[in-house]
């Protein structure tokens, strides 16, 4: 099991449907592959630090997967330089799980409730 | 005066272990106008959290978030 956080850029004049659709076709390519997919999202709207193919903006959206095994992670970069709409990608091993903002909330909230304890007490 | 006040690791005061590469307001502060990567000598990051913020630096460079070389337009 292999975590991997992937970062890519896409087309910037797309609408919000165009992009929804291109996560979902990317999804669609690894779970087709029975890897799975933790996280998937579009993050932002930025403005490139340099052009990319006489882009001047990009659409950028974040991948949390895990791989059954590490020898996806080159299918997968075919499969991302033949898509037409990625400018720009980049794989990342995480070493740990990473940390979904859904199960971030709750673990926030537990010390609080252990302080207001403590002022009872007193 | 031939020692000034000793710089602290920026990371250390603030209590940050891991950078992030998509954090670029973070990334800014330790980079000059020319997008290049200011010396630990200047900014007094320990080595070891030095290490961890070029390869966030050069990562971010890599998906277009940081410039690699900034234009100077005056």
């Amino acid at each position: 099991m292999n975590y991997y956080e992937i970062l890519y850029v896409v087309n910037p004049n797309h609408s919000n449907d165009q992009v929804s659709e291109i996560i979902g076709e990317v999804s669609k390519h690894i779970e087709s592959k029975k890897h799975a997919v933790v996280d998937h999202n579009f993050w932002e709207k930025k403005q490139l630090a340099y052009p990319v193919n006489k882009h001047k903006y990009g659409n950028y959206i974040l991948l949390n997967t895990e791989f059954k095994n590490s020898d996806f992670v080159n299918e997968f970069k075919v499969f991302l330089n033949l898509h037409k709409e990625v400018l720009k990608y980049i794989i990342i091993k995480l070493d740990e799980k990473p940390v979904t903002p859904a199960e971030e909330a709750p673990a926030e909230e537990a010390p609080v409730k252990v302080e207001e304890k403590k002022e009872e007490e007193n | 005066m031939l020692s000034s006040r000793k710089k602290s690791c920026y990371f250390k005061r603030n209590n940050i272990h891991e950078i992030d590469y998509k954090d670029t307001k973070l990334l800014n502060k330790f980079i000059n106008d020319q997008g290049k990567i200011t010396p630990r000598r200047v900014t007094g990051t320990s080595s070891k959290m030095h290490r961890k913020l070029v390869t966030a630096i050069k990562r971010a460079r890599n998906i277009a978030l940081l410039p690699f070389a900034a234009i100077d337009r005056d």
